[in-house]
C-alpha cells in the first residue's frame, strides 16, 4: 500500500512544483522557486524511500490508474535510477538557486526543470510502453527548451535543435519496437509482454522476421541516438551552450538513458542472437571515437563533450557483453563525476584565475609545451605491470565472488584489455615521471586493485540487486556469448592492438628517416581528420542544406500553394 | 471522379493547392480559421454521401501529399503559411482514417483531434498582425522577451500542432500507425518521416521567432487571465486526449 502512495507522489510532486512555480513566475524573485526546491528534496526523500523498500525485498509491483497505459513500475531497477536521477535533480535545483539568478526566465528555468524530472522519473517507473514513449518523446523537448534556455544566443538555439532532432530521430525505432509488441500481445503492460515472450520467444513479425530480435534492434537503435554513439553522436559536443545547470543534468541523468533502455528491455534481449554483438561493435567503435576526439580538442567544453560519447561507449558496450548491471553501474557513477565537474565548473575557473595549479613536470611540459621528456620507463616492466598485474587481480577477484564467474562473463575480459591499452597509452605518451619507480609501481598496483576488485564485487551486487532471477542472468550472459573461436581470435586482436599501440607509443618520437617523413606526415594527415571531426558533422550540414533548398525550390516551382 | 472532388476537401496534391489558393486569398485570419475548420467537415460528408468502398491507393496519394507539404513547410518563414502547409499535410491523413474503417462516425473523434489544434492557429497569427501592425511580415524575432505569455501559448499551440505528447494528435497518430502497420509498412514508415518533418518544421520556426534580442517587452502581450484560460484549456485538451486514448490507440 505504501509503494502504490510513495510511487505516484514520487512521478508527480516535482510536476505539482513546476506548475506552482510557473504561476508564481510573474514576479521573478528567490521565494518564488522555493516550491521548485522543495519539491526537488521532496521528490528526492520520497525516492529514497522507495530504494530502502527494494534493497529489503519489497515485492515488484505495478501502480496503475485503470487505464490501458499510464501505470508506474516499482522493481529495483526503478527505484535505483529514480533514487540516482532525483538525487542529481535535487542538486542541480540548489545549485541553479543562485547560479541562474541573474539570467532571464529565472521561473521558467525551474519550472522545466521540473517538467524534466518528472518525465525522467516517469521514464524509470514507466510501467507500460506508452508512458515509456512519452517520457521518452517529452525528454527530447523539454531538452531542446533547457538548453535553448538564452533566447539571445542562436548558437544555442541551433545546437539544441540538432538535439532534438537526433532525439525525434532515435524515438521513432523505439515506437515501431512498440507497436509491433503491442500487435504481438495485445497489450502494453510491460509485465505481461516479457512474460508472454518467456512463453513463446520464437514469434515472428513484419515480413516473417524473428520478434525479439527485431524489437531489440530497434530498442538499440532508440537508445544509440539518446546515448550518443557514433553517428549519432555529433549534437552531443555542440550542445555546451545551455546553462551549466542542464549540461550538468544530461550528462548524469539524460544522455545515459540508452543504458537504462536496454536494461529495461533485458528479459527481451536474453531472447535475442545477434542484437547484442551489434550493440558492442557499436559501442566499442563509439568508445573508440569518442576518447580520440577528446583528445583532439582544444574547446575544453567540447573536450568534456567528446569524453562522455566516449563513457557512453563504454556503457553500450558493457550491455553489448551481457554486463548489464554493470553498464547500470557505469552510468550512475559516469552521471555523479560528470555532474561534479560541470556544477564545480565556476569555482574552479574563478580559482585558476589567480592559480592555474598546473604542476610544472613533464606531464606539463609534454601537454602544454610539446616537449617529450627526457627518462623513459623501461618498456618491459610497463608492459608487465599493465598486463600480467590485473590479469592476476581479475583471476583472484572473480575467483573470490564466483567460481564461474570467469567463465560466464568470458566477453567482459575484453573490456578489459580495452582497458589496459588505455592505461598503457597514459603511460606511454605522458612518460610519468620515473625517477620515482617504485611509488608509480605501487600506486598502479593499487589502482587497479581498488578498480578491478571494485568492479567484480560491485558488478555481482548490482547483478544480484537489479536481477535476483537467476535464470535472466544467465539468459543475458548467454545472449552476449560468443563462440570460443570468435572470442579466441577477439583476445588475438586486441593482443595485437594493445603490442601495435605499445610499439607506437614507443617510437611515436623516433627521429628516424622513416619516422619523420612518412609516418609524421601520417599522423598530420590524422590529426587534419580528427580537427574536422570525420566531417561527419559537416556532412550532416549539407545534408540538411541541400534538403532545405530542395524544399525551396519545391516551395518557388509551386508558387508556394 | 467522385473521389478528385473529395480530394479537394481532404487535400491531394495537385488539389490541395486550390485550398492553399483560397488560404492565401483570404485577408482575414479569423475566416481563415472557419475555412480551415469547415474545408475538411466537407470532405468528410462528401465521402459519407458517395459511401462505397475507397481504392487504397488513395492511402499512398494521401500519404505522399502529407509528405510533401510537411516537406515544403521546413523552409516557411512566415507563420499563416506555416499553418496551411501544416494543416494541408495534417488534413490528408484523414485519408488514412477513412480507408481504415466503414464506419465514419469513428473517424470524426480522431480527425477533430488531430486538425483543431492547427485549425485554431490563425487566432494567434491575427494576435501578432494586431501586436506588430504593418511592419509585421510573418515571423517576429525575439519574440519571447517581447511577448513571454504570447511566446508561451504560441510554442504551446505548436507543440500541439505537431503531435507531442500529451495532445490528442499523439495518440491520433499512434493509432494510426498501430492499424497501418501490419496492412501496408512502408505507408507507416511514411507516417513516421511526417511526423519527423513536423518537428524540424516547428522546430525551424520556433528558432525564427524566439531566437533574438527583441527590442522592448510589448505592452500588447496577452494578459495573465487571458493566458490561463488558454493554457488551461490546452491542458483540458491533454485531459481529452488521455480521457479517450484509449479508443485512439
Amino acid at each position: 500500500m505504501l509503494v502504490e502512495t510513495l510511487l505516484p507522489l514520487m512521478v508527480f510532486t516535482p510536476l505539482a512544483g513546476a506548475v506552482m512555480t510557473r504561476i508564481l513566475a510573474s514576479r521573478e524573485n528567490l521565494h518564488n522557486i522555493a516550491f521548485s526546491i522543495a519539491s526537488s528534496v521532496l521528490t528526492f526523500v520520497l525516492s529514497a524511500a522507495l530504494l530502502l523498500m527494494a534493497l529489503l525485498d519489497a515485492p515488484q509491483r505495478v501502480v496503475d490508474a485503470g487505464l490501458a497505459w499510464g501505470s508506474l513500475l516499482f522493481d529495483p531497477l526503478s527505484s535505483l535510477m529514480a533514487f540516482v536521477i532525483a538525487g542529481i535533480s535535487m542538486l542541480v535545483h540548489i545549485y541553479s538557486r543562485r547560479y541562474m539568478l541573474e539570467e532571464s526566465g529565472y521561473g521558467r528555468f525551474f519550472s522545466l526543470l521540473g517538467l524534466m524530472t518528472s518525465s525522467l522519473l516517469l521514464m524509470v517507473t514507466a510501467g507500460d510502453l506508452i508512458s515509456l514513449l512519452i517520457a521518452w518523446h517529452l525528454i527530447g523537448i523539454l531538452l531542446y527548451f533547457l538548453l535553448s534556455h538564452d533566447s539571445s544566443n542562436p548558437e544555442a538555439h541551433r545546437f539544441a535543435g540538432w538535439t532534438l532532432l537526433t532525439y525525434r530521430f532515435g524515438d521513432l525505432p523505439l515506437l515501431i519496437a512498440f507497436l509491433l509488441l503491442f500487435q504481438a500481445f495485445d497489450t502494453w503492460s510491460m509485465q505481461d509482454i516479457f512474460k508472454r515472450l518467456q512463453d513463446n520467444p520464437e514469434l515472428t513479425t513484419l515480413f516473417g522476421l524473428p520478434l525479439a530480435e527485431t524489437v531489440a534492434a530497434l530498442i538499440a537503435l532508440s537508445a544509440f541516438a539518446r546515448s550518443a554513439q557514433f553517428f549519432l553522436h555529433t549534437w552531443l559536443p555542440y550542445s555546451m551552450s545551455g546553462p551549466t545547470p542542464v549540461s550538468a543534468l544530461m550528462h548524469a541523468g539524460i544522455v545515459n538513458a540508452g543504458g537504462f533502455l536496454i536494461n529495461r528491455f533485458a528479459p527481451l534481449f536474453l531472447h535475442t542472437d545477434m542484437v547484442l554483438h551489434w550493440v558492442f561493435i557499436v559501442g566499442l567503435t563509439t568508445a573508440i571515437i569518442g576518447s580520440v576526439l577528446m583528445l583532439a580538442q582544444n574547446d575544453i567544453k567540447k573536450a568534456l563533450g567528446y569524453s562522455t560519447m566516449g563513457q557512453m561507449g563504454f556503457m553500450i558496450m558493457e550491455c553489448g557483453v551481457g554486463a548489464f548491471s554493470l553498464a547500470i553501474y557505469h552510468l550512475i557513477a559516469h552521471g555523479l563525476f560528470k555532474g561534479t565537474l560541470f556544477l564545480s565548473a565556476g569555482s574552479v575557473i574563478n580559482q585558476a584565475r589567480d592559480n592555474d595549479g598546473v604542476p610544472k613536470d613533464d606531464l606539463y611540459t609534454f601537454v602544454v609545451e610539446k616537449r617529450p621528456a627526457q627518462l623513459r620507463k623501461p618498456w618491459l616492466v610497463m608492459a608487465l605491470l599493465t598486463l600480467i598485474v590485473p590479469i592476476i587481480i581479475l583471476t583472484v577477484a572473480h575467483w573470490l565472488v564466483a567460481a564461474d564467474y570467469f567463465h560466464q562473463q568470458g566477453a567482459v575480459v575484453l573490456l578489459f584489455f580495452g582497458w589496459v591499452t588505455g592505461a598503457q597509452l597514459i603511460f606511454a605518451t605522458y612518460r610519468m615521471r620515473s625517477q620515482n619507480i617504485w611509488r608509480l609501481m605501487g600506486l598502479m598496483l593499487m589502482s587497479f586493485t581498488i578498480v578491478i576488485v571494485g568492479y567484480a564485487f560491485i558488478s555481482h551486487a548490482f547483478d544480484i540487486f537489479l536481477y535476483p532471477d537467476a535464470v535472466i542472468r544467465e539468459g543475458i550472459h548467454a545472449a552476449a556469448g560468443i563462440d570460443i573461436f570468435w572470442f579466441d581470435m577477439l583476445v588475438l586482436m586486441v593482443t595485437l592492438v594493445v603490442v601495435i599501440g605499445w610499439l607506437a607509443a614507443y617510437y611515436a618520437d623516433s627521429r628516424s628517416q622513416f619516422m619523420q617523413h612518412h609516418i609524421a606526415s601520417l599522423r598530420q594527415r590524422f590529426y587534419s581528420l580528427l580537427a574536422a571531426e570525420f566531417f561527419i558533422a559537416a556532412f550532416y550540414r549539407r545534408l540538411s542544406n541541400l534538403l532545405l533548398q530542395s524544399a525551396n525550390r519545391l516551395n518557388v516551382m509551386l508558387k508556394w500553394y | 471522379m467522385a473521389y478528385l472532388l473529395i480530394g479537394i476537401f481532404l487535400p491531394l496534391f495537385p488539389l490541395s493547392m486550390l485550398f492553399n489558393g483560397l488560404n492565401a486569398a483570404i485577408k482575414s485570419n479569423r475566416q481563415r480559421m472557419l475555412l480551415m475548420l469547415v474545408w475538411p467537415l466537407t470532405g468528410v460528408l462528401l465521402f459519407v454521401n458517395i459511401g462505397g468502398e475507397p481504392p487504397q491507393w488513395l492511402g499512398i496519394w494521401a500519404i505522399s501529399t502529407a509528405l510533401l507539404y510537411a516537406f515544403r513547410s521546413l523552409v516557411i518563414k512566415d507563420l499563416g503559411i506555416w499553418v496551411a502547409y501544416i494543416w494541408t499535410s495534417t488534413a490528408a491523413l484523414i485519408w488514412l482514417l477513412l480507408l481504415s474503417t466503414d464506419d465514419v462516425r469513428q473517424v470524426l473523434l480522431p480527425a477533430v483531434m488531430l486538425l483543431l489544434p492547427v485549425s485554431l492557429m490563425p487566432l494567434l497569427t491575427a494576435y501578432l498582425n494586431k501586436s506588430f501592425g504593418g511592419s509585421y511580415a510573418g515571423a517576429v524575432s525575439g519574440l519571447l522577451k517581447q511577448m513571454p505569455r504570447m511566446t508561451l501559448l504560441l510554442v504551446a499551440a505548436l507543440l500541439a500542432a505537431i503531435a507531442t505528447p500529451l495532445f490528442p494528435g499523439f495518440f491520433v497518430m499512434l493509432g494510426m500507425l498501430n492499424q497501418w502497420l501490419d496492412v501496408l509498412p512502408w505507408l507507416s514508415l511514411g507516417l513516421l518521416l511526417i511526423w519527423l518533418l513536423w518537428s524540424w518544421s516547428g522546430l525551424r520556426l520556433l528558432q525564427l521567432f524566439v531566437v533574438g534580442q527583441g527590442e522592448h517587452r510589448s505592452q500588447d502581450d496577452l494578459s495573465q487571465p487571458l493566458l490561463l484560460t488558454a493554457v488551461s484549456s490546452l491542458g483540458l485538451w491533454c485531459l481529452l486526449g488521455i480521457w479517450f486514448s484509449g479508443s485512439l490507440l
